[in-house]
């Protein structure tokens, strides 16, 4: 586990008319290393028509995240994904470990680093934080959790794990 | 009575009676003329020109989506001599750039502050006891500036990204002595 993980960030978003992706890295205060977005990438009618169901895949995990990664200067410790469909994308082009983590509900878990399964295959809670709620992991296997858990709570100790993507959000909202 | 004998009695008696006439099968006397039976084809169009674009599908590395070619293929109708003739036209369309422009923006993320929610209603009721609103973690030595944002209840907080410390409990607690009765405590 590295004492002062750095963690990675990235998303691909559509508006229905086009796609585009960004990706923070940043270090375990939450201070940003290395931030990266795409433009938009719109396909054509023709092309929506040709492609059918697989444009939006190859968009996604080809154009943009290829793109994106491979202009990352960083290499982060994990990837934290927006959508559970990039993990496997992410991973592979990375080599590294991807994770998705959402917020949620529930009431804390006994400790930081307490991981409990849930019913869905490759979810966990995760209690990141000394205060707050659990998080909803989500890896590509097992053993995926626990090596994930131990960087997120040792990030967690000095920052919020999930507030990166909102700064994400507002550097995208400022562009347009 | 032979058959001859039976002849030659029938022709003495009908000899004279039967008059041969000729008669014309045009009475204007037209020449014949005489047309060819044969008959030439006329090739006609039923469509016009077919225009057909071709795609590059691409395979990628996940093997979802294989490539395809499209190619068209038209044999016309075979007739004595002659076809049908059919232009086609085929166009090319390129498959989608696999690099798309990435720009970095390393300048304008930085000057984002960072958000922490209120995390008040996690902490027991017995500790809580007179805290407002509690932030965590948040490092004491990098904050240059903070503000509460009074309709979600959370705090932002701009970092001097060359310092460093442990973090810590940001809290607000009231303090009736001042105006407005609140104060920001560390713990």
């Amino acid at each position: 586990m590295p004492d002062t993980p750095i963690l990675g960030y990235i998303t691909v978003d559509s508006d229905g008319e086009g796609f585009r992706g960004a990706a923070l890295v940043v270090d375990h205060r939450g201070i940003p290393l290395d931030f990266r977005y795409t433009d938009t990438v719109s396909p054509t009618r023709l092309e929506r028509v040709l492609y059918g169901d697989a444009l939006e895949i190859y968009v996604r995990e080809e154009v943009i995240l290829g793109s994106l990664l491979d202009a990352v200067e960083e290499s982060p410790h994990i990837w934290i994904c927006g959508d559970r469909h990039l993990l496997g994308p992410v991973s592979q082009r990375s080599k590294g470990l991807a994770v998705t983590l959402e917020g949620s509900n529930r009431n804390s878990l006994d400790e930081p680093g307490a991981l409990s399964p849930m019913p869905e295959e490759g979810y966990y809670l995760l209690q990141v934080s000394l205060m707050g709620p659990p998080y909803r992991l989500s890896v590509l296997s097992v053993p995926d959790s626990a090596k994930a858990a131990s960087i997120l709570v040792a990030a967690g100790a000095t920052m919020d794990v999930l507030e990166p993507f909102n700064r994400i959000e507002r550097a995208i909202e400022s562009l347009e | 009575m032979d058959i001859k004998s039976v002849k030659e009695g029938l022709r003495r008696l009908f000899l004279g009676r039967v008059s041969v006439k000729a008669l014309p099968l045009w009475s204007d006397r037209e020449d014949f003329s005489v047309r060819s039976a044969k008959r030439t084809v006329q090739v006609l169009r039923l469509r016009p020109p077919v225009s057909v674009a071709k795609a590059h599908f691409t395979a990628w590395n996940r093997g979802t989506a294989k490539g395809h070619r499209l190619e068209l293929f038209i044999s016309p109708p075979k007739a004595k001599g002659r076809s049908l003739a059919l232009d086609c036209k085929v166009f090319g369309r390129k498959g989608f750039n696999r690099k798309v422009k990435v720009s970095r923006y390393i300048k304008r993320i930085s000057s984002l502050p960072q958000m922490r929610p209120n995390l008040v209603s996690y902490v027991d009721k017995e500790k809580k006891k007179g805290i407002m609103a509690l932030f965590y973690p948040v490092i004491e030595e990098c904050v240059i500036k903070s503000a509460l944002e009074k309709e979600s209840g959370s705090l932002y907080v701009w970092y001097n990204p060359s310092c460093n410390g442990p973090p810590k409990v940001l809290c607000l607690v009231p303090d009736p002595g001042k105006r407005p009765p609140l104060a920001w405590r560390w713990l």
